[in-house]
């Protein structure tokens, strides 16, 4: 098993390597963030910018560099630099923000933020998704199998945004029934608020309701079709017909025999979905205020931001290389035809 | 309704057209409503009521910021100056009705002239006025400010001023006592010196950390980033912060120590960051927030507004203007006849009302590309010319005049023979330039020429610019009462932001003039010659003034939209109250 944790991690790092230099170079061809800066000065000040300014800017956004050498640079910071960039050093690059930004610090504050929202989320969806997609199985083409097909269809091809609006909208009428603003539409917590990690997260619970439901529905259906699909072959298996056949009670058969088998591939399922969705709760997280990760990549985006879009695609990458490994040794973990050597 | 204007946006334009007038009626009549219903003809006195003492504001900015040193080009935008209204040094402002009024929390006088040759301002410091920390305010002060904005790596080195317009032109700054006298260079003769900023950041504060900064440029430089990552716990305003985070929120409370006239009643307001109009108006419906001025407007939004309680809002042409441009270096818009056809052949008033109409029923057509309609220097040079009209006639008796042809396909072909077919760019996440686009194509083929539309993601919108990679583009300047740098900015031909490449000496000779006299009403006058010259080069066509809405609790009183001032509705935060 350590043999192949750690063959698996090195092979990760060339893995990266190549999606970083791939992200890297459609990121600088995508934008020219000196133009944008510049342009955003003119619309800001309602003056031309000096040309004093636009060098300071290419200088520190290393704009006066070729894109090899300022992949090169940000990679290991080896070469003439201003000490703030080169990943081997533990530098990020210089935001085209300004010096008051620390990709580095944004990364990984909003990290934590992204995962108090998706972590509920994804714990729920998965518990939604393991009951209804049993339930469905079990009942295979009874009006209850179609409703919770059907529900679950509907929760998928809603586009999150727009649930996100209902909800918010819900809250909002809800907030008015009970006469008290317990449910919040926009933020993690209460604003200026600090305290314990506890006492923070129990801030955040007003904020966190609706997001959750939002991410939890818009996320169970796909994982709940898997459970059903891998309950419904379970089921038809041989030895749980020979189950059957012995005369043991169907409850037994169900929680001992089906279900713990056809449990594996979503909980193989579940490290993957987590680390999918720490990268792409970027409309949830615009929609409630967030300022996780998501948001993060969208500003950057927008702003054509380069070195914090290229944090961000980094940190996704590593975060699902390392669902992937997880998933993979889970296999090995609840499948016991499967072992690693 | 939202879903009729996108169906609308992405349909043939008849079909548009169709559409969008069966919306017409939704947006008439609410362009304001309850406690800021009078904002149209009284908007300086609009919402005005008595205060209590005490209550907590909370006001939403409908962006982020990064940094707390607005001198800086990364950390200079809208919404930090929206946030920093209640502390930052501004010399004065120009109120909803285009009026300047001096900060009296920093000046006892308005600034005077001493000299016109070289340009001397003297500037009288208000008794007591101070930085919130027991320092008062001193020449140091000036001095450090010029530095920061000077462009002069000399001075500051390395330094990135979003703006050197002033502080390139300052030749020395000296003083006593509470007077101090700027000095400007020969080449100064700025109309707008009354409304020049003077201060920023406590000089003070940067010795105290240790910044060499009168005597080394580095060091200046490196206070300059100090001052952008330090949330500023100094004042000169009626507030002080007590917490902050850049881009998300700022809290204040009362500055027991400011200078100003105007009594402060509210124990806290904080300025949080909500991005999305639908959140804005959702939180504010919600009781989350008390009010926000956002920079957009929507159909949506006003609907949710309607039938909101407890809420007033109004909607009025804000600091920006939307504008259509032609690329004169264009093989065929270097014709200025064919520019003049083209500018002539749209039809403005027909995209207003398909577009603005909706959500500002009494919106007008912009007129000068200078000055609003209600300014009082405001003169129309474009109505006579046909411009904007959609007369396709004059149109085509102008090309016709010229040596223009149509073939059998009515296609418009050039004196030398080739088909006429240009490029019409536009940001695309914009609904009403979509639209415009739709309607300038079906304007433009009534004409026989082939419009392409060719779409700008928002964050390319700068390098199509930078690069003139258009023929025609729409997109929107900000503006204030001063028009000097901007005369220079949208046209001069040396200017890096004339887009489209406008060169006429004529013209640079009369911005040179513009920009050569002291006297305000002298500029204004000479700057409506350049106008009158820009019209006749026919390379802009002005829209109108992109609506803007305020939404406020009807529990707040005193506050109210302000188009003249960046920091909109918080301009007279030191007047902003709770009514019950």
């Amino acid at each position: 098993m350590v043999v192949f944790i750690i063959r698996r991690t090195l092979l990760m790092i060339p893995v990266l390597l190549g999606a970083t230099l791939l992200s890297f170079i459609l990121v600088d061809l995508s934008n020219d963030p000196v133009a944008e800066q510049v342009f955003q000065i003119q619309q800001s000040t309602g003056e031309a910018v000096p040309q004093s300014t636009v060098d300071a800017i290419e200088s520190q956004l290393y704009y006066d560099r070729s894109l090899p050498e300022r992949y090169w640079l940000w990679l290991t910071g080896i070469g003439e630099t201003n000490g703030d960039i080169g990943l081997l050093q533990g530098e990020w690059g210089p935001s085209i923000e300004g010096t008051a930004v620390d990709i580095g610090y944004e990364i990984s504050t909003r990290f934590w933020i992204t995962l108090r929202l998706v972590l509920f989320a994804t714990v729920a969806s998965i518990g939604i998704a393991i009951l209804s997609g049993v339930v469905s199985a079990v009942k295979q083409y009874s009006r209850v199998d179609y409703s919770l097909t059907f529900v679950g269809f509907l929760f998928l091809a809603m586009p999150s945004f727009w649930l996100g609006s209902l909800l918010k909208e819900a809250a909002v009428q809800a907030n008015k029934g009970l006469g008290s603003t317990v449910l919040q539409t926009y933020g993690s917590g209460t604003t200026g608020f600090q305290g314990t990690g506890w006492e923070v997260f129990v801030d955040s619970l007003p904020y966190l309701v609706v997001p959750t439901l939002v991410l939890t529905l818009a996320g169970y259906a796909a994982i709940s079709r898997y459970q059903r699909a891998s309950m419904l072959e379970v089921m038809n298996s041989d030895y749980v017909r020979l189950a059957r056949a012995k005369g043991v009670r169907n409850g037994t058969v169900m929680r001992r025999h089906a279900l713990r088998t056809a449990l594996i591939p979503v909980a193989t399922f579940a490290p993957l979905s987590l680390a999918g969705a720490m990268g792409g709760a970027i409309v949830t997280e615009r929609i409630f205020g967030w300022r996780g990760l998501g948001a993060y990549s969208y500003d950057a985006i927008l702003h054509g931001d380069s070195f914090a879009v290229m944090a961000y695609l980094l940190i996704s990458g590593i975060v699902v290389l390392i669902g992937v490994l997880i998933s993979d040794l889970l296999y090995g973990v609840l499948d016991p035809r499967i072992r690693y050597e | 309704m939202k879903r009729h204007l996108k169906a609308s946006a992405a349909a043939v334009s008849a079909a548009a057209l169709v559409l969008t007038a069966a919306l017409a009626g939704c947006g008439q009549d609410a362009t304001a409503s309850a406690g800021l219903g009078d904002c149209t003809t009284d908007p300086v006195g609009c919402n005005a009521g008595e205060r209590i003492d005490g209550g907590e504001v909370t006001w939403a900015v409908d962006g982020s910021w990064v940094g707390w040193n607005t001198v800086k080009t990364s950390d200079n935008n809208a919404y930090v100056t929206q946030a920093l209204v209640g502390m930052w040094p501004t010399a004065g402002q120009f109120g909803p009705d285009g009026k300047w009024v001096v900060n009296d929390g920093l000046f006892a006088a308005d600034p005077e002239i001493v000299s016109e040759n070289p340009v001397q301002v003297k500037y009288t410091l208000q008794d007591g006025a101070n930085w919130g920390d027991g320092t008062d305010i001193s020449i140091d002060d000036f001095i450090y400010h010029w530095y920061a904005n000077s462009g002069d790596q000399d001075l500051c080195d390395g330094c990135t001023p979003a703006s050197d317009s002033w502080g390139s032109q300052v030749e020395s700054i000296e003083g006593s006592g509470d007077d101090v006298t700027i000095t400007y260079k020969d080449s100064y003769h700025s109309a707008e010196w009354q409304y020049e900023e003077v201060l920023s950041a406590p000089a003070h504060v940067a010795e105290d950390a240790d910044f060499d900064w009168e005597y080394d440029a580095a060091a200046m430089k490196d206070s300059q980033d100090y001052f952008s990552e330090t949330v500023p716990t100094w004042t000169t305003g009626p507030y002080r912060i007590t917490k902050a985070v850049a881009g998300d929120y700022v809290m204040y409370e009362p500055n027991p120590d400011w200078a100003g006239s105007a009594e402060v009643t509210l124990d806290k307001v904080t300025f949080r960051v909500m991005e999305g109009l639908d959140s804005i108006v959702t939180a504010l419906r919600n009781g989350e927030i008390d009010g926000a001025s956002p920079a957009t407007v929507d159909v949506e939004t006003i609907t949710q507004l309607e039938g909101a309680d407890d809420v007033s809002y109004a909607i009025a042409g804000g600091n920006g203007w939307e504008h259509i441009d032609l690329n004169v270096e264009n093989e065929f818009l270097s014709d200025p006849v064919l520019r003049t056809a083209v500018l002539t052949a749209i039809d403005v008033e027909n995209i207003i009302e398909r577009t603005h109409a909706y959500v500002q029923s009494d919106i007008e057509r912009k007129l000068n590309p200078l000055f609003r309609n209600d300014s009082e220097y405001f003169q129309d040079f474009l109505t006579v010319t046909g411009q904007g009209t959609g007369d396709i006639e004059l149109s085509v008796g102008l090309l016709t005049d010229a040596g223009y042809e149509w073939d059998e396909n009515t296609r418009l072909i050039t004196p030398e023979g080739e088909r006429v077919e240009l490029d019409y760019r536009y940001t695309q996440s914009k609904e009403s330039r979509v639209t415009t686009a739709e309607l300038v194509q079906a304007n433009l083929s009534g004409l026989g020429i082939k419009v392409n539309l060719v779409p700008i993601p928002d964050a390319d919108l700068g390098t199509v610019l930078g690069e003139h990679d258009f023929d025609m583009v729409n997109f929107g300047w900000s503006q204030t009462p001063t028009f000097v740098n901007s005369v220079n900015q949208y046209w001069s031909s040396d200017s890096g932001s004339n887009f489209g490449r406008l060169d006429d000496e004529e013209l640079d000779g009369m911005i040179d003039q513009v920009s050569g006299t002291l006297d305000f009403d002298e500029a204004a006058e000479l700057a409506n010659v350049a106008v009158k010259q820009v019209v006749a080069d026919a390379y802009t066509l002005p829209l109108v003034d992109t609506p803007v809405a305020v939404m406020v609790s009807d529990r707040l009183v005193n506050v109210r939209d302000n188009w003249a001032s960046q920091q909109r509705a918080g301009y007279n935060i030191a007047e902003w109250g709770v009514s019950e």
